[in-house]
């Protein structure tokens, strides 16, 4: 669950954002939606511990990560919140398969590759275990993204304008996609996003 | 998946940068440490082969030169000195011991002295088996000579004039025989062929002089050549092949009072003697005397310069390549500034960062010290091989130094500092910053 209170952050004396408290309870999916320049990759970098708020506090499960040392905070970071970014970023040297392997050595978890296989598979990328990201397809990337961001099972799952850059289809696979794993792992689900045709599938909604 | 196999996809991904780097670094390695290795030997062969030898006494001429050909048998004679004069050294009461050397011959390119059974003692060479020379035309061949030229006890041979293989005359009429061979001792004693002295006299007597006496108006150009070593190789273009009498080459007949030696190495019982008696026979004989340690100290003090020189080049061959791996890593961080982000939000504290960076200057580093370790010992080994036909001495590429581990921290420093800005550098990234602009 993710329970955020009092959040604020500033860029600098012109630029600073205050922002609504959120009460997510687990397993639940949430729509944070507003126009560009609103703040909303900020809100969700704070709520990823990517950054840290000029005051307030943030609770992902009984843990305030605001209150956390920076390499606890990684390392939380690795374990509790898988994160899926609108551009996808890969370790371009690695393969697909090293890809997964990296985030879980990077959490501090232990290194399964039969596991990271089984999840490739039921994304439908487990051909392309050996390729280099580069050699994905924009879907098949998207599905790698997804991949690494719930190989630890993470409580929280952010995803940052997820569909933005994707056509109709793409947008709608990727939306069924990440949803059906965040319900299957009973994980929350948080997304931040200013497409409109994400709208009407979410109960709950903030705007900013 | 760790930290290392990161570090080496890592440089994997810029294969032609990482390449250049770790090629300077085993460029300026290599070359320290051939220096390194070629001085430790030679030295090491100046050492043991100069030993306790106080003085050598042969004909004027370069002092280094007499050292060069009596102690280390590597030059050619400055010419011979008389029997007598050389005995009013070994009465002189400074002198505790000397051991006369007569040369002239060589077999295979190995040169045949004649000299006593003290000269064994110097280099403390025993035999390995068979019984030390001691009639006329008896041997003791080194451990060198017998390994190469394939004679064993027992075997008959002829010298050859001058002291390069088969260009002379073969004294075909003198058979010497192998009576034993030494155990290796390290040493100058390896490639020596010993004999007594009168073999060598015998080889260089009487039934020449006829010849020599007919010769004379050719042998004028002879004497100015005294110390120069052109006659032996130019040995075919005399217009006699018969004898010679060149310089350093034993003439005589038996009880003949003039009869000459090459040298005297000769020991001293009392540290006064070596300042006077130097000093006694340069200016008061026909003869010089050279002390050892000297000479070879002022060869060394002369190369020296040489070494250092392109040592510290080789030191700044380092640093450039230094430089190479800081600015190829700190290129690099521009080039993959999404991808330490990305380690960042995976779960990667700074400090892991920091690592990776640094473990990716090490590696460079290492890997241009073990390259270059391995191009100068091979180097080393080749130039061995070349020594050893030229000069018979034998250098090896298998020895290492102890100032090679030294080089090996210095490897370590290097490749840490050249990695050290571009590690902060990465490990401050700004994940959200990086990220946003993407």
């Amino acid at each position: 669950m993710l329970v955020a209170k009092d959040l604020e952050f500033a860029y600098n004396e012109r630029n600073s954002f205050r922002f609504p408290d959120i009460n997510c309870r687990q397993g639940e999916h949430w729509l944070i939606s507003g126009p560009s320049g609103c703040g909303k990759t900020t809100f969700l970098h704070l709520l990823a511990g990517l950054l840290r708020p000029g005051s307030g506090s943030i609770h992902i499960n009984d843990t305030d990560i605001v209150q956390l040392k920076k390499s606890a905070l990684d390392t939380f970071r690795g374990r509790n919140i898988g994160i899926v970014f609108q551009r996808s970023f890969f370790i371009r040297s690695l393969s697909v398969r090293k890809n997964i392997l990296l985030a879980q050595y990077m959490a501090g978890a232990k290194q399964d590759r039969a596991k990271a296989d089984s999840i490739l598979e039921s994304l439908n990328i487990i051909d392309k275990a050996t390729e280099k990201p580069d050699n994905l397809s924009q879907g098949e990337q998207q599905r790698l993204s997804i991949a690494r961001s719930i190989i630890n099972d993470p409580g929280v799952i952010l995803a940052d304008e997820p569909t933005s850059s994707l056509d109709d289809n793409n947008c709608e696979e990727m939306i069924s996609l990440i949803e059906g794993w965040a319900r299957e792992q009973g994980a929350s689900l948080l997304i931040v996003t200013h497409d409109q045709r994400m709208k009407d599938r979410f109960k709950n909604q903030i705007i900013l | 998946m760790n930290i290392f196999s990161i570090s080496c996809n890592n440089l994997r991904a810029k294969p032609l940068s990482t390449l250049l780097s770790l090629i300077l670094f085993a460029t300026g390695i290599s070359i320290i440490s051939l220096m390194l290795l070629a001085s430790y030997q030679v030295e090491e062969k100046f050492k043991k082969n100069v030993a306790n030898i106080d003085l050598v006494v042969g004909a004027k001429g370069s002092p280094l030169q007499l050292i060069l050909c009596n102690v280390f048998h590597i030059d050619y004679p400055t010419g011979n000195i008389l029997r007598e004069e050389a005995k009013m050294v070994e009465n002189h009461p400074f002198v505790d011991k000397t051991i006369p050397l007569a040369l002239g011959d060589n077999y295979k390119g190995y040169r045949i002295v004649g000299t006593n059974h003290d000269y064994l003692d110097i280099y403390n060479a025993v035999i390995q088996e068979g019984v030390l020379w001691d009639k006329d035309f008896e041997v003791t061949i080194g451990a060198v000579v017998a390994d190469r030229t394939g004679l064993g006890i027992g075997d008959n041979f002829t010298g050859v004039h001058g002291f390069i293989g088969n260009v002379g005359h073969h004294h075909d009429e003198f058979l010497y025989i192998v009576k034993s061979i030494l155990k290796p001792s390290g040493t100058v004693a390896d490639q020596i062929i010993f004999t007594n002295v009168a073999s060598v006299w015998k080889v260089h007597s009487t039934h020449d002089h006829e010849q020599h006496a007919e010769d004379d108006h050719d042998h004028s150009g002879h004497d100015a050549h005294h110390g120069q070593d052109s006659n032996y190789v130019q040995g075919e273009i005399h217009d006699h092949d018969k004898e010679h009498e060149h310089t350093g080459q034993l003439v005589a007949g038996d009880d003949d009072p003039t009869k000459e030696i090459t040298s005297l190495l000769v020991f001293i019982k009392n540290p006064m003697g070596a300042v006077q008696l130097p000093r006694l026979i340069n200016e008061n004989t026909n003869m010089q005397a050279a002390v050892p340690s000297f000479e070879i100290n002022r060869l060394v003090s002369l190369l020296g310069v040489g070494i250092d020189t392109i040592t510290a080049l080789a030191y700044f061959i380092m640093i450039i390549s230094g430089l190479s791996i800081f600015i190829s890593l700190l290129n690099s961080l521009k080039e993959r500034k999404y991808e330490l982000a990305l380690m960042r939000v995976l779960g990667s504290d700074r400090t892991k960062l920091f690592v990776i960076i640094i473990v990716e200057g090490l590696i460079i580093a290492v890997a241009g010290y073990i390259l270059g370790i391995f191009i100068s010992h091979a180097g080393m080994q080749l130039a061995g091989l070349y020594f050893e036909d030229s000069v018979h001495y034998s250098f090896s590429g298998l020895l290492f130094v102890k100032e090679e581990l030294y080089l090996f921290i210095g490897t370590i420093i290097v490749g840490f500092f050249a990695a050290i800005i571009p590690a902060v550098k990465g490990c401050m990234t700004n994940i959200s910053g990086t990220l946003a602009e993407a």
